[in-house]
This record gives structure tokens, C-alpha cells and sequence, in this order.
């Protein structure tokens, strides 16, 4: 059968590529100017990267092996991506045996071909075609141009993420090579290019996109710190992705994630906004994110974690700040009884909650802090500049409820012992000094204390930071009775 | 025509100069290429040997770069054939990749694969279902554990699929 609209299929395919290019591609060289602004946590342990850089990184990896092994470039590009861009297994196997490491990455068929004989007939279209029409591979395998042409089309709009496609004879292990890949029209180039930057990151452990909708950025990890502020505002956790989390690991938060979601009973009660007063027994109900309480009724201080006195946790006052640590459990045992179990458990839940509300309200501030700055500028007659204060301690408020919150899960895993002790000391410093922030980032405007504001950004972010930076070490022993 | 029709009525002139044995396929209506019906006679030595089933071919308007989807209307108790009949199998899986990493690319669907190609998978499907995968939990429990009960409700498909 011979093919009279071929023109005509051409056309079509040709119309939806330029529908297709009018799209942004996600290779962007020059992603949108930004500004660096201290997010409260630790940007120097994270570069970002653009991806043309990126690009840039890989197509050096790509002439440094062409040299080496003095293979096209089409054919590093395959080994790379057939071994997960792993320089030490590249080198070893192809040190082995190179005609074996040349065919297991689909750059040589199994069998040598046959040159086809013209005309020839496409194998998806059945129509004849002469030698320029043909695509031919060199397992032998040709197809015609426009279903070649087609084909590639399907697998791009289908959301192909794998830049390994093989030759659509069935059987056949050869990849195709990138050059023949981009020698069709655009977007295939960017969008393979896409494809192809898209793994490396992928199989780089140090190397993540930023999961902001449309963020161009992709962030370089170059220590052990997981909390990432990325340029583009979001704050996300470099191992699992989701919302940041440290000081606790990815698979421990998991754990108490599930646990927590088994027990609701103890949620519900725990989140209840209601408690009494310990002293009056007027009913409380909490409505901003300080811990520190006084009653209505009787004007008695005290804690909302621990409904203690709150004489015993200011430093101010010279007590000790312990609502942190569980009382009654006996935590040097190894093991503890069912009762105490369920103490221990209900301390960090507890806890947990609270900060979570907490991180909630904080929250909540944040978004209201435009409104409360001009009401300051209004108030003391003063500018812009001067009130920064006051978006930072919120922005610093909001991030150190977080690390107090996921803090408790830790606190909850962690064995009894020096590593704990040690713990446990930061995050009642963080605690003591983020509730006395919590409480200057609450007071109205007349009476907001700008310094003393300044003095606690500086302590608070000192001891959010040497928590978090104390935790990261895999070394941590984690409690098996629980 | 276009390429999808061209191709459709090339290989349905194919399958009638040559057709599968135990299996019949054509469109519905020739105005239609996109829609065929298939009889597949049960493979002998199965429980499915005395029964002749009877399964709808729908094609998309770009075939043969994405797959038709294919479905029984006869009852068909089977590993591999979701009760509502339409079939699981790698073949009918699009190109590209496998979310699940349970196929190699190279059992799926590729341009180069055709109805013929379809109706073979089916018929050894029919000999030996897949049961890492099962489109039909029941069907699969009872093959692995109880093969005379999975016999027995095959038995009942095949002699209701000649009513």
C-alpha cells in the first residue's frame, strides 16, 4: 500500500509542536532574579544551582569520558545513564570488557544487521519508503521517518521520565541515541534535555529540584543539614521532600506519624483547646501559640504543656525550665512497664500537639504581620526599615515551632544516655527562649519592646540552630521497647 | 484516510488472507475501523477448551502508536480479566514507563505490535494466566490455591460463553 497524505500527517504533527513549544520547558536558563533574605535557616549548607549550570556539569562528564574511552559522545551519554551516573562502576565495567559494557547500555545489538533493501517497507506503517525517509538504527531496525517521528511524539506527551527509549522493534535492546533524539524538531532537544537533567538529579543523593510549583532552582546539599529554604520561599526537607522536619529523621517521624494517626483517643483528648486552671479550676481555653498562661479568674502563671507553675520555668526567675523531660518514668530502665509506657508515649504527644498549635498560630501571625508592621510605622512615626524586626521574630517564631514540634518525636525515639541529656538541654533552652519570643511577638503594638524583640531573634536563632545542628549525626540510638 | 484507518484496514485484510487459528477478529461495521468485535475459542487442555468468547477491540485515533483496549462481553472468570472484562495484560500497556516496575518495556505496546500480535498474547494468557499482577483478585486466589473450584468456574464461563 502506497501512503498519499503523508504531507498531510506531517502538517498535523508539525501544527501540535508549535502548540507544545509556546509552553515554557522546564530548562530555563535564566530562571526570575531573586532576593537572598536570612530565612532563619541554614542556607550556607545548601547551594542553589540553575539548571543550565546543571547542563553544563553534565555535558563536561560527557567530554571527559568521550576522551577517556574515545567513544562518541551518544554513546558515554547511554553507559551514564544505564549505570545511574556512577563514575566508579562506569570505569570498572568498562575496564572489564568495553564491547560488553558498550552492548548492556543498548549501544550495540546482540546480533550484527543486515542493511535493509529499498524500498523499504516501515514496519508501524506498512507503506514503502526510499533510503532518505528511513530512520535507520543500527540493530538494522529502520522505520519511517513520520511514525518514527510519531512515536517519539506518543512517549514525550505521555510523560516519559526515563531518557533510556529503546528501538520500538520488539525484542531489540538498543537505546536510541540522544543526537538522533534531538536531531527532530523542537521541543524534543529541550524536552529530552529535560529528560536527561531530570535523572542525574535524580541519581545524584546530593542534588534535588526544588518541589515549589514552577521553581526553577535545584538545590545542591553540601553537609548533613536537611532543612531547606529554597529562593523561591519553600521550606521543604531535602531527604523526603515534605515539609521540614528536623531534628528528627525522615523514617522516625514516619513511624510516629502512623502511630500517632493508630491512637486518636489520646489525640482528641490532647487537642481539645480547654484545660482548667491548676489552681482556680476555671476552665482555659488556648487562643494564641504561648505556652505561658495566666488565668483570667485568679491571675495564677502557669504552663499549658505541664499546667505547672510558671515560676518554675522562667530563667528569669531562676527556676528550671524541665517541662521538657517525662516525670515518674523511670528512663534509665530498659524496660518499661505498660503504665509507664503509656506516660512516656502521652509526655511527647503531648507535647508534640502543643507545638503543633503552636506552630500554627505562629503561622497565623505571620500572614497578619504586614497589617501589625504598619500599624508600628504608624504608631512610633518610624520607617520601614525599623520594623524588619518584627516579620523576622515571626519567621524565626514559626520555624522554631516547627523544630520544637518534630524535636519531641525525636525526643520520644531516643534512648536514654549522654546523646539525650545533651538533647534534651538544647530543646529546653530553645523551648525557655522561644516562649519568651512567642510572648514579645504577641504584645500589641504600644507595648512591643523593639530590643529586647532584637535580643531574643539573636539568642533564639542561636539555639534553634546548635539543636538542629547537634542532631544530625546517624549515630543516635533509638529506643526499642516502645 | 488517515494513517491509524490506513493501518487498521491493512491489517484486517492480513488477518483475513491469514488468519489465527482458533481466533476470528473484525470490525464491527467497515464504516468503523475503530471498533472490532474477536471470537477466541478457548485453547485446548484448559478449562476454557469448550468455550468461545467473545471480546470488543477499541482503537484510539492515534494507533498504533498508543494501544486499543480490548474487553470480553462474554463472562470470562480469569486472573487476568477484570470482572467488568476488560483485559490486563503488558502487551496493551502503553509505551514508556512502568509506574509499578512490573513489566519490561519490551512486553509492551510498541507501533510495531498489531492486533495479530494482541490475539496470540491473549490466547497463551488464556494458558496461563499471570497471577503477580492480577487484574481479578478472586480469580487469582482461587488458581493458586483451589485449581479444581478455579476449574469449575472456568467451566461455567465456557459453556455459557456458547449460549
Amino acid at each position: 500500500m502506497d501512503r498519499d497524505s503523508e504531507s498531510e500527517y506531517e502538517e498535523e504533527v508539525e501544527e501540535e509542536f508549535e502548540e507544545e513549544s509556546g509552553e515554557e520547558m522546564m530548562v530555563d536558563p535564566s530562571p526570575p532574579p531573586f532576593v537572598v533574605k536570612d530565612s532563619g535557616l541554614d542556607n550556607e549548607h545548601f547551594t542553589f544551582i540553575n539548571v543550565a549550570d546543571i547542563k553544563t556539569e553534565i555535558d563536561n562528564l560527557l567530554s571527559e569520558y568521550e576522551q577517556m574511552f574515545q567513544i562518541p559522545s551518544d554513546d558515554v551519554l547511554r553507559i551514564l545513564l544505564q549505570f545511574q551516573w556512577k563514575r566508579d562502576t562506569v570505569q570498572n565495567k568498562w575496564f572489564d570488557s568495553p564491547e560488553r559494557i558498550l552492548f548492556e547500555s543498548g549501544c550495540t545489538p546482540a546480533n550484527p544487521s543486515t542493511p535493509p533493501t529499498y524500498p523499504y517497507e516501515c514496519p508501524i506503517c506498512y507503506c514503502s519508503y526510499e533510503q532518505n525517509d528511513i530512520v535507520l538504527l543500527n540493530c538494522g531496525h529502520g522505520f519511517c521517518k513520520y511514525c518514527f517521528t510519531a512515536h517519539l511524539k506518543q512517549l514525550l506527551k505521555k510523560g516519559q521520565t526515563n531518557p533510556q527509549i529503546r528501538c520500538p522493534q520488539e525484542q531489540c535492546t538498543i537505546k536510541l541515541p540522544s543526537s538522533l533524539i534531538k536531531s527532530f524538531n523542537e521541543p524534543y532537544a529541550s524536552q529530552y534535555n529535560t529528560i536527561v537533567v531530570t535523572d542525574y538529579i535524580g541519581q545524584r543523593k546530593n542534588l534535588r529540584w526544588c518541589p515549589g510549583a514552577n521553581c526553577p532552582w535545584v538545590i545542591r546539599r553540601d553537609g548533613l543539614l536537611r532543612n531547606v529554604a529554597c529562593l523561591c520561599g519553600t521550606k521543604f526537607c531535602f531527604e523526603c521532600g515534605g515539609p521540614p522536619h528536623m531534628p528528627v529523621s525522615c523514617e522516625l517521624r514516619r513511624k510516629w506519624l502512623e502511630r500517632i494517626q493508630a491512637d486518636t483517643e489520646n489525640l482528641d483528648w490532647i487537642t481539645a483547646n480547654t484545660k482548667q486552671c491548676p489552681k482556680c479550676r476555671n476552665p482555659i481555653e488556648k487562643n494564641e501559640g504561648c505556652n505561658h498562661m495566666t488565668c483570667r479568674a485568679c491571675r495564677h502563671e502557669f504552663c499549658w504543656i505541664c499546667l505547672g507553675d510558671w515560676k518554675t520555668h522562667g530563667s528569669s526567675t531562676g527556676g528550671y525550665y524541665s517541662c521538657n523531660r517525662p516525670k515518674n518514668v523511670d528512663l534509665e530502665k530498659k524496660q518499661m512497664s505498660a503504665k509507664a509506657r503509656i506516660e512516656y508515649f502521652t509526655h511527647y504527644l503531648d507535647r508534640y500537639v502543643s507545638h503543633q498549635k503552636s506552630h500554627e498560630y505562629a503561622e497565623k501571625q505571620k500572614k497578619n504581620i504586614l497589617e501589625k508592621q504598619e500599624n508600628y510605622m504608624r504608631h512610633f512615626n518610624c520607617g520601614r526599615k525599623v520594623v524588619e524586626f518584627l516579620a523576622d521574630s515571626v519567621d524565626l517564631l514559626v520555624d522554631c515551632r516547627n523544630a520544637l514540634m518534630n524535636s519531641y518525636i525525636l525526643g520520644f525515639y531516643l534512648a536514654p544516655g549522654v546523646k539525650k541529656d545533651l538533647f534534651e538541654m538544647q530543646q529546653q533552652q530553645l523551648e525557655a527562649s522561644t516562649e519568651r519570643l512567642s510572648e514579645l511577638t504577641e504584645k500589641k503594638v504600644p507595648d512591643t519592646n523593639r530590643q529586647e524583640t532584637l535580643d531574643f531573634i539573636g539568642i533564639t536563632s542561636k539555639f534553634l540552630h546548635s539543636m538542629l545542628e547537634g542532631m544530625v549525626d546517624s549515630l543516635l540510638v533509638v529506643r526499642t521497647d516502645l | 484516510m488517515n494513517l491509524s484507518q490506513k493501518r487498521l484496514m491493512h491489517e484486517y485484510k492480513e488477518l483475513s488472507k491469514n488468519p489465527v487459528p482458533g481466533i476470528a477478529a473484525a470490525p464491527i461495521n467497515e464504516k468503523n475501523l475503530y471498533e472490532w468485535e474477536a471470537y477466541i475459542r478457548g485453547p485446548t487442555e484448559t478449562p476454557f477448551q469448550t468455550g468461545v468468547f467473545r471480546a470488543v477491540l477499541s482503537f484510539p485515533k492515534d494507533y498504533p502508536m498508543s494501544p486499543p483496549k480490548m474487553k470480553f462481553t462474554s463472562k470470562l472468570f480469569h486472573p487476568n480479566v477484570f470482572p467488568d472484562g476488560n483485559v490486563c495484560i503488558s502487551i496493551l500497556h502503553p509505551p514508556g514507563d512502568d509506574p509499578m516496575g512490573y513489566e519490561s518495556a519490551s512486553e509492551r505496546w510498541s507501533p510495531v505490535q498489531s492486533v495479530e500480535k494482541i490475539l496470540l498474547s491473549v490466547l497463551s494468557m488464556l494458558s496461563e494466566p499471570n497471577c503477580d499482577s492480577p487484574a481479578n483478585v478472586d480469580a487469582a486466589k482461587l488458581w493458586r490455591n483451589d485449581r479444581p473450584a478455579f476449574n469449575k468456574k472456568a467451566e461455567e464461563c465456557s459453556r455459557l460463553s456458547r449460549q
